[in-house]
């Protein structure tokens, strides 16, 4: 892994190492900000339990606008996340995507890991990106992620009938074949969502305790991009 | 003028049957132009395409859509615009003249015939030394799949009347005991399908004008179904459509929304998954259908409605949890697995948080 980035000295102690671009911070924080808007709006169109239709439709239209946020949500989200994988996979930056995907030597290191936040016994592997449990993790999102896109798309073709070409004519059908019907889809979309949700609790709760125990600044490292490292683990990188 | 001609004029009402023409044209999608053309077309049908008509399993309520159609009338349908050669139904003949009736009609019109099925197939064998394949519906000795082999075989079209023949209906709900299924998948055949439970006669007739017009049957969409009537939503067409944008719901049956007429899409109308015309051409002589009458639509016209459609009265399909048989919906689980791992979370902290401090105390090494 070349260190494509610069390191600064902090102290004696500690080194400051960069570990993200902005971009790719920049993209974390679409990505966060676009997953709650879809939560919030998506569980008020599977089960609108506020009311606030109590004037006439005319003046009313909240169904029909919550719908219209979750929509164009929805495709800022697969931007980002199609800008992100595409980063993954570029030449031109650090191509992480062997980090995330589940090698037979990343689920070793995540077995260990695991193990380790377990039982507290064992020994704690530090790594500088991504570590190969937070890369599964971030696979089985990315699967979330896929199932989540592949069925919302199925579900908004159902009324799109502006659209009278391309995919809008053979998606909902596949889907539909896929997983036994629209409420087959409608279900997915909903359990997926609850997946990645738990995932998400998973995941703040890790980055807070790692930055907690190993005051390494693991969650700060999302928004400034840098993270501190302390010199007597960073020698093996 | 033809002596048959004369006769059929003299026994038609004009105005009624100018009526069919007109909405045949609507369903079809035509123009009103194309008004008399249809008129024309039943007229010069050199003959009356023979139909016959079967029934499975079932419980003749598509016989009875069928025959409650007012414009035309049953009789203006029964003799003036199909000749139906075999209907159990309301046929007059029984037993062996009906038996012979069917035999006459298939053969002699072998190829050229309309099939009509209504019900289901069973295709499993019942248990015991004496069962075989379909012994769960037996006509006059023979199993409906062997009659259906038969019929079906050498007619023109088959055309499945409501979603028992479309797809299996109800006696192919889990854990579908008779191993019942629709014709088509049944025999392996293609049909066109008439969902609907019932099916609107509206629909079978265009399908049949259709065949009469053109010569051929109507365009199908990936179900089987005639796309004229089963292309759009019901939850695009609906005419509380402006209550599901405007956030106005039914949250309780006869309550002050429901008296309203506000969307019934929370108490499990199944508009935005089911595709069919019965909000535009509508039941009952064209006077109401379930989502007018204040009942949320179950998806009728879909494969497989009863399994993938309820809970009727619930958004989701109920989901059956592993342990211990227990019915719970999507959010129920899921709610529980986000739990799940915030549990484990603060679990974990609180283990983390209490080994530290007596790490601590004990003056352990730093972490």
């Amino acid at each position: 892994m070349g260190d494509d980035f610069e390191s600064v000295v902090v102290d004696d102690e500690y080194k400051l190492v960069r570990v993200r671009t902005p971009f790719v911070c920049l993209l974390h924080w679409v990505i966060v900000a676009s997953v709650i808007t879809l939560c919030v709006t998506g569980l008020y169109v599977g089960s609108p339990i506020l009311m606030f239709g109590t004037g006439e439709p005319y003046d009313a239209f909240v169904m029909a606008k919550t719908r219209f946020v979750h929509f164009v949500t929805a495709s800022v989200l697969l931007t980002a996340l199609l800008l992100r994988l595409y980063h993954s996979f570029s030449p031109s930056t650090r191509r992480d995507i062997y980090e995330i995907l589940p090698t037979p030597s990343n689920i070793s290191g995540a077995l260990h890991l695991m193990w380790f936040y377990l039982t507290g016994k064992g020994r704690h592997e530090h790594y500088r990106y991504l570590n190969p449990l937070g890369g599964i993790s971030v696979f089985l999102m990315i699967c979330l992620f896929a199932l989540e896109t592949t069925t919302g798309f199925a579900l908004y073709s159902q009324q799109a009938n502006h659209i009278s070409w391309g995919w809008a004519l053979w998606f909902p059908s596949l889907m539909g074949r896929i997983f036994g019907g629209m409420p087959g889809v409608r279900l997915l979309h909903h359990l997926g969502m609850y997946c990645l949700l738990s995932l998400v609790v998973v995941h703040v709760y890790m980055k807070v305790y790692v930055s907690i125990v190993f005051k390494e600044a693991d969650i700060v490292s999302i928004i400034s991009g840098h993270k501190l490292f302390r010199r007597d683990v960073i020698a093996q990188y | 003028m033809s002596e048959e001609k004369i006769r059929l004029l003299n026994q038609l009402d004009r105005r009624s049957f100018l009526t069919l023409c007109a909405q045949i044209s609507a369903a079809l999608g035509m123009s009103s132009a194309m008004v008399p053309k249809i008129a024309e077309a039943i007229e010069k049908a050199a003959r009356r395409p023979s139909v016959v008509w079967l029934h499975f399993q079932e419980c003749t309520g598509d016989s009875e859509a069928f025959i409650r159609s007012t414009s035309p009338s049953t009789a203006e349908l029964v003799l003036d615009i199909l000749s139906i050669d075999y209907h159990e139904t309301i046929m007059a003949a029984a037993g062996d003249q009906a038996e012979e009736n069917l035999k006459k009609a298939i053969t002699e019109n072998r190829g050229k015939y309309i099939a009509i099925c209504e019900g289901a197939l069973p295709t499993a064998t019942p248990p015991g030394p004496a069962g075989k394949k379909g012994d769960y519906l037996t006509i006059g000795g023979r199993t409906g799949l062997d009659i259906a082999k038969e019929v079906c075989g050498g007619a023109f079209a088959v055309i499945c009347v409501g979603n028992c023949s479309s797809y299996g209906g109800v006696q192919a709900q889990r854990p579908n005991p008779t191993g019942a299924m629709g014709v088509g998948e049944a025999l392996g055949i293609s049909t066109v399908n008439i969902p609907g439970c019932p099916h609107n006669p509206v629909n079978s007739i265009a399908t049949v004008v259709n065949y009469l017009l053109l010569g051929s049957l109507p365009a199908l969409d990936k179900h089987g179904r005639p796309k004229f009537a089963y292309e759009k939503r019901i939850h695009d067409q609906c005419t509380r459509r402006a209550h599901f944008d405007a956030g106005q719901f039914v949250q309780e049956w006869g309550s002050e929304e429901a008296k309203k007429g506000y969307c019934l899409y929370k108490m499990g109308c199944k508009g935005p998954q089911t595709y069919h015309n019965c909000n535009i051409v509508r039941y009952n002589d064209h006077t109401g259908w379930p989502i007018g009458a204040g009942h949320g639509c179950v998806g009728c016209s879909e494969p497989a409605f009863w399994d993938r459609m309820s809970p009727f009265y619930g958004r989701l399909e109920g989901v059956e949890v592993p342990f211990g048989g227990v019915e719970a919906t999507a959010d129920k689980i899921g709610m529980t697995l986000v739990g799940a791992a915030g549990v484990g979370a603060a679990v974990h902290a609180a283990y983390t948080m209490g080994k530290k401090r007596s790490d601590d105390d004990k003056g352990g090494e730093d972490k």
